[in-house]
């Protein structure tokens, strides 16, 4: 178990002055005020929302990564695809490996091949399990 | 505030809408009540409305509408740029320049 005064620290000692010093915390922050009994979805866009305007996405985008890698393992990320009619599906890993290998995707509920889906599937993160246990 | 769609932290997609001349989504029971419930949301379709300025002239109730018309999708992209705004229900010269003034100021305000 963590307690968020160490991740502090330790998203310190990675970014020492780097933009995403501050945009970790700001996550952070975010993470730890999710109802943890309940599920989280959260886009791209509401981190974008969490941090200033002021970052870049790159930026965002290797803060992202970093929250997401072995180092902290707090987000954790997913796929979706979003269909013409805006509705969400969620991927599991295996079919989008499958599709990056064969370059073929099926929906999840009708099963029929997604044409340009790389433009149709989404990245989406929820709060890893070692959330709960942050103190 | 006529239509508001947006997402929660939970996952679900709202889309709220109020009848035309009944007042302020922002205002109404069940979207304040839910709206105090959760820390933020994301909006990502948005309609505002506002009275014609020449209403009282004509003697007729217009509403004139702004309409921003995001989808769930442009949430999840890494390039969230809304190119394109909807006028609505503008018949006049008058009317399209109160609503390209209101446009402007939010512009520039960054604060919409």
């Amino acid at each position: 178990m963590s307690s968020k005064s160490q991740l502090v620290e330790q998203i310190h000692e990675d970014w020492a002055e780097e933009p995403q010093s501050k945009i970790c915390l700001s996550i952070l922050d975010l993470l730890l005020k999710l109802p943890t009994d309940k599920p989280s979805h959260l886009t791209y866009g509401r981190l974008r929302n969490t941090i200033s305007q002021s970052y870049a996405d790159r930026e965002l985008l290797l803060a992202v990564q970093y929250l997401t890698g072995d180092r902290t393992q707090l987000l954790e990320l997913h796929y979706e695809l979003i269909d013409e009619d805006d509705i969400p599906y969620p991927l599991d890993d295996d079919s989008v490996r499958l599709a990056q290998e064969t370059g073929e995707l099926f929906h999840p509920e009708t099963g029929s091949i997604i044409n340009d889906y790389k433009d149709k599937v989404f990245l989406y993160f929820t709060p890893s399990n070692l959330v709960r246990n942050i103190s | 505030m006529g239509e508001l769609a947006f997402t929660t932290d939970e996952g679900s997609i709202k889309n709220e809408k109020m009848r035309a001349g009944m007042g302020d989504l922002r205002d109404e029971t069940y979207h304040k009540a839910g709206r105090a419930a959760v820390d933020d949301i994301c909006p990502y379709r948005i309609a505002v409305l506002w009275d014609s300025p020449i209403s009282e002239t004509l003697s007729i109730k217009n509403y004139l509408e702004v309409f921003l018309q995001g989808n769930c999708r442009s949430l999840s992209s890494q390039n969230q740029v809304l190119e394109d705004v909807i006028i609505k229900k503008c018949s006049f010269l008058e009317e399209y320049k109160f609503v390209f003034d209101k446009i402007n100021k939010y512009l520039w305000n960054n604060n919409v």
